[in-house]
């Protein structure tokens, strides 16, 4: 009986019991018992005392039936539950917890002290109920059937086992005598009742434990008690039928049974319970119809290996067939099939690893309790994205360094009460937990509005500990000073706890989260809180990935560190590599970029191909566009028109250099490759324990063609190639950034793309959220309308040809592309054919070209061609109005007059499009500067304004707004397509009523009609 | 006692180790090389799915001859607590011979010490002495110098 297995899934079982109990334990705390959670610990309790009585451990049967009584009493009213009985019952259930966690010596744990507090808190209630076990003891001799007292739900299972036509049995048999005796198993018993019932409870008559373990199975059948003795082959008198007739429930011996009684009084409750019940049913329903078993997780990775494989199959299936799809006849249509259930395959393995994020997050309203208990400090914790899923891998590496960032943000970041309202706060502090998606990554923030990080502090504290100079210290933003914490040695705890402040912590924090292949991010506002943000790779296993190649090898460059991609043609004067001395830099949008050969770090040779020999040449020239004199590079220089690609494809890097920009905190550098082939998912390896010491790689994956590749790893590669990283080269770091903003914001980036006709179209970066390829066979047809299903969901495709004037061309094409939109709020997907190209350029929208049309913004020449810009809410408007309708009322904002200051044409166009469609008039302002010109001699009722403007920018419009005694109450909003919460802070305190992102339309419309209305309420 | 050898060339080198330490020989194998690893490691190759490390006996034994010549065939260890991988590039795998115990001799004493450290045994055969290896100390040891 004490079967290994059987012991592990009573664990598995109770352990999932106790984390129930738990979060309902710590809710009650928090929002108030109610009949609903009750009813669940009662059960989770239940559940573990009937199985742990099956095992034999005493000391769990004790505890959780000490338990069992205390809900008891609380269920019906008698035992009121407090802060007090909440410690005792958590205490409890950690006891619980230990003793199943290490169930071979759970007999030898004490008790007693536990045992003492619950019964004194039973004894404080009327003894009444505990005379309950005994009245079934009188009744031993006939049926008692103690498991229906239980709970409700179960009692409405019931109820609706019996509305299908069902019958109620009960089975009470002796577990040494009659099966472990017998050599006869319990399991293969229930397993037959589940073969043509259900079983709706078994358990043990607990006060009969003396001479042998007295089991009851009550079950449902739609069979007739003659057939079942010899289908069971148990005696008759085992089995009774139990009949549950209007009001009362009685044994087909017609006994009335008393303690069946009490528990079937309660189908004839009055109308309210009813509802109450039906819902529990459904719950219930609910429950059973979501099958599910438990899997071993080496299984489970061990599948997820042969899915990969079976992906790798595949793809050398189809290219070996590739050559003979036409000549055999059908194989066209199995392959499509292959190809279509192995990616399904894998899919679907992939989902089986993926658990919710509220795995982890669970366990935090315990912590919180705890630790608030402790620091006496008042903390509500609100949790948000629960359901984001992540592998589970992942889930179970993030339980610790979440708790040691929950931790700190209490101990350091949380005031105490009284401070709180001393600083005009509320006296409960916030802490949030929230994930969320965020271009393919999952993002956690830890958010508390408590006193922020002091900086100055976090400088003492560095300086003390001998972390950094003084001089250093001079030299660094407040960002770096924020990424001191993470240096391992680092505490700026005033006493040392043992909560937090040991100093060890936050590089372990970084080191773990990183070493999931994750980012971690911090903002803080002095006095109004801290955000810590994690960025999370979906799957351990999976990462997306560009396959990048040098000297003819490839590698596999993890997307999560590439910022961009530069691309340098040898005679553009505008961009090109220089030197110093030696070293070769990049001047990207005003700033030294340091470049770095990955065949250099790698230690291969450089090469070129020598067109005249024909053969690679060992790479002699430091600097890559040195001329050479001899045949090669005259020779290009005549043919230059001939043919771009053929040149590329023969001089390598020779004349077309690529370079990835990559980020790792502060730190960049540009990584020059000879050519970037298309983005992998890939399937991540550990690299073997042979070549650990080499810093560039952090794994190995498997590439599409079947052959190995090393992944990359950036932070090796800038340890190897002695990049020195000192804090004066980033002196002027901030009047940098704030230029390469100002740059960013005149240059576009578009992607260029065509539908069916021959116009090219375009459409901002910044809406884009990714763009997928499909087969025309994934398109699927519903009605008028055309669906694709992307991560398992269906979605809504439409061809923009359809709704804008453009030209329409039949053609049947192999592949198609589906631009998913960001910032939508029922996104739907924009079908097209052909990918041109993505481009930053300076977007003029050409004024009076005849083109204006809904759905489009205008027209612009980019690259010298025409290209139409796409309104991706004008679009989307006219495919689904039942979204994308705006209804505004026309009342309200007719008289209305809004000063837009953009200085980019094509947001101004843009932002200009979404405000009169809503109705209101809008007059436009190229900079801060010509906004207070006209705001002195128009009347103005709000003014919506960009940040980022040539003369002046927005923050300082809105500050002489503000000290302007006329235009002090005037409502402003700032849109901005930087979005951070220290941008969106300093906004908000230069007076901004509100901070948007500019792109979502619906929520600009939604905050500017707020804001007028606040505004007349107050005036 | 007779032992099973597998035996293999590399160079004009013949070698053999116990049959049983060997998991599968694979022809044509396709490996990538690792840049900046150890010399003695050739690279790494994709067996169904699971990455193999491929060392280059050439190195880790001594021998003369062109390390870059892409080995024809490798030989797959079987190494039961290890979760790596490991296999080398052989040139030509030769037959399975069966050797009684008697024939084995210790390796003589002008076998240097570096070399001789992955040498068990001299097997002196009618036309030619087969040097039986050490194979589960070769991979073993590199892998600790790694760590």
């Amino acid at each position: 009986m004490q079967d290994e297995e059987f012991i592990q899934g009573f664990i598995e079982e109770a352990i999932g019991h106790l984390d129930t109990v738990e979060s309902e334990i710590v809710q009650m705390d928090t929002a108030g018992t109610n009949a609903e959670s009750i009813n669940n610990i009662f059960r989770a309790v239940h559940s573990i005392k009937g199985t742990s009585s099956f095992f034999d451990f005493k000391n769990i049967v004790v505890l959780s039936h000490a338990l069992e009584n205390v809900f008891g009493e609380a269920r019906s009213g008698k035992l009121e539950i407090n802060e007090e009985l909440i410690d005792i019952l958590l205490s409890s259930n950690d006891c619980l917890r230990a003793m199943v966690n290490d169930v071979a010596n759970s007999e030898s744990v004490d008790i007693s002290a536990l045992m003492g507090r619950l019964s004194r808190v039973l004894q404080g209630t009327s003894s009444e109920k505990n005379e309950l076990p005994k009245a079934s003891e009188q009744s031993s001799g006939s049926f008692s059937c103690s498991s229906l007292e239980w709970e409700e739900a179960r009692r409405s299972r019931i109820a609706s086992e019996i509305e299908r036509g069902c019958r109620l049995y009960l089975l009470k048999r002796r577990l040494y005598g009659d099966f472990i005796g017998k050599g006869e198993s319990l399991l293969a018993l229930l397993k037959e009742l589940e073969s043509f019932g259900s079983v709706i409870d078994c358990s043990v008559d607990l006060d009969r434990l003396e001479e042998d373990i007295h089991i009851e199975v009550l079950f449902t059948t739609v069979l007739e008690m003659d057939i079942l003795p010899p289908l069971l082959t148990e005696p008759k008198e085992a089995i009774s039928e139990l009949r549950i007739v209007g009001k009362a429930a009685e044994t087909q011996h017609g006994e009335a049974e008393r303690n069946v009684e009490p528990a079937a009084a309660g189908y004839s409750q009055s109308a309210p319970d009813e509802a109450e019940r039906s819902s529990q049913q459904s719950k219930w329903q609910n429950v059973s119809v979501e099958d599910s078993i438990r899997v071993n997780i080496t299984l489970l990775n061990s599948l997820l290996n042969v899915a990969s494989e079976m992906v790798l199959a595949r793809n050398q299936l189809l290219r070996t067939m590739q050559p003979h799809r036409k000549a055999i006849p059908g194989i066209e249509a199995i392959l499509q099939n292959v190809d279509h259930i192995t990616t399904n395959l894998q899919e679907k393995v992939m989902q089986t690893r993926m658990q919710p994020v509220s795995n982890v997050f669970s366990k935090f309203p315990r912590i919180i309790r705890e630790l608030a208990k402790k620091m006496g400090k008042d903390i509500q914790l609100v949790l948000g994205g629960s359901e984001v899923e992540l592998d589970k891998s992942i889930i179970e590496a993030l339980y610790d360094p979440l708790t040691h960032l929950v931790r700190n943000s209490i101990d350091h970041g949380m005031e105490l009460p009284e401070e709180r309202i001393a600083l005009g706060k509320p006296r409960t502090g916030t802490l949030s937990l929230k994930a969320y998606h965020e271009s393919g990554y999952v993002y956690i923030d830890v958010i508390d509005d408590g006193k922020g990080i002091d900086l100055e502090r976090i400088k003492v504290k560095a300086l003390e500990n001998a972390l950094i100079g003084k001089a250093d210290l001079t030299l660094m933003t407040d960002q770096e000073v924020l990424q001191l914490i993470f240096r391992p040695g680092f505490s700026t705890s005033e006493k040392i706890t043992d909560i937090s402040g040991r100093g060890v912590g936050m590089d372990v924090v970084k080191t773990n989260i990183e070493k999931l292949g994750g980012k971690i991010e911090i903002f803080t506002v002095q006095k109004a809180g801290t955000t810590i943000r994690l960025l999370l790779p979906l799957t351990l296993a999976i990462i997306p990935s560009l396959i990048v190649e040098v000297e003819k090898q490839k590698f596999a460059l993890p997307q999560i560190n590439i910022q961009e991609i530069v691309r340098i043609k040898a005679n553009d004067p505008s961009r090109k590599i220089e030197y110093i001395n030696n070293s070769e830099v990049l001047r990207l949008r005003g700033r030294l970029l340091p470049i770095i050969h990955l065949a250099d770090v790698l230690g291969l040779e450089r090469t070129y191909m020598d067109r005249v020999m024909g053969v690679r040449k060992h790479e002699k020239r430091k600097n890559l566009f040195d001329i050479r004199r001899s045949g090669p590079a005259e020779a290009l220089e005549s043919d230059q028109a001939k043919d771009l690609e053929e040149e590329r494809r023969e001089y390598g890097f020779g004349y077309i250099i690529r370079i990835l920009v990559i980020k790792i905190g502060s730190r960049r550098l540009g990584l020059a490759v000879d050519t970037i082939h298309e983005s992998e998912e890939i399937l991540v390896k550990t690299l073997p324990a042979y070549v650990k010491d080499c810093k560039c790689y952090s794994g190995v994956t498997i590439l599409g063609d079947g052959k190995t590749a090393l992944i990359l790893d950036p932070s090796g590669i800038i340890e190897k190639a002695n990049l020195h990283y000192s804090e004066g080269q980033d002196e002027k770091r901030a009047i940098e950034r704030e230029q390469e903003k100002l740059n960013m914001y005149e240059y576009q980036s578009v992607l260029l793309f065509k539908c069916s006709g021959p116009e090219t179209l375009a459409l901002d970066m910044s809406m884009i959220s990714r763009v997928e390829e499909i087969r025309p066979d994934e398109i699927e047809r519903i009605g008028d309308k055309e669906f694709i299903q992307f991560r398992g969901q269906v979605l809504r495709v439409i061809r923009p040809e359809s709704f804008l004037p453009l030209n329409r061309e039949k053609r049947e094409r192999d592949k198609y592309f589906v631009i998913i939109p960001k910032l939508v709020k029922h996104p739907i997907g924009i079908l097209i054919e052909e990918i041109k190209d993505t481009v930053q350029a300076h977007i003029d929208i050409a004024e009076d070209d005849g083109i204006k049309a809904k759905g489009l913004v205008g027209s612009s020449i980019i690259c010298g061609s025409i290209v139409l810009l796409i309104n991706i809410y004008e679009l989307f408007e006219m495919a689904s109005p039942e979204h994308y309708k705006i209804e505004t009322d026309a009342k309200l904002t007719e008289k209305i007059t809004i000063l837009l200051a953009e200085d980019t044409p094509f947001f101004q166009r843009m932002e200009k499009d979404y405000f009169e469609n809503a109705g209101y008039r809008v007059i436009v302002a190229r900079e801060g500067k010509e906004a207070l010109e006209l705001l002195k001699d128009r009347q103005i009722d709000v003014v919506v304004s960009d940040i980022n403007m040539p003369v002046m920018n927005g923050l300082e419009l809105v500050k002489r707004i503000r000290s302007d005694s006329r235009l002090c109450s005037l409502p402003v909003i700032a849109v901005t397509s930087l979005t951070g919460e220290k941008q969106k802070n300093e906004g908000l305190e230069a007076g901004f009523d509100a901070y948007e992102y500019k792109l979502d339309r619906s929520r600009l419309l939604e905050v500017v009609d707020r804001v007028i209305r606040d505004r007349r309420r107050n005036v | 006692m007779k032992e099973k050898l597998l035996t293999f060339f590399i160079g004009d080198c013949y070698f053999g180790i116990n049959v049983t330490l060997v998991k599968e020989i694979n022809r044509r194998v396709d490996w990538t090389p690792v840049p900046g690893a150890k010399p003695y490691v050739t690279g790494f190759f994709n067996m169904r799915g699971q990455v193999v490390t491929l060392f280059d006996l050439r190195v880790v034994l001594g021998l003369e001859g062109d390390r870059r010549q892409p080995g024809t065939a490798c030989i797959i260890m079987k190494i039961p607590k290890d979760p790596n991988q490991v296999g080398f590039l052989i040139d030509r795998p030769g037959d399975v011979i069966e050797v009684e115990s008697d024939e084995f001799e210790v390796p003589p004493a002008n076998v240097g010490p570096v070399e001789g450290e992955f040498i068990n045994n001299i097997v002196k055969l009618k036309e030619e002495l087969l040097i039986v290896l050490n194979t589960e100390k070769m991979f073993s040891e590199h892998g600790s110098i790694d760590n």
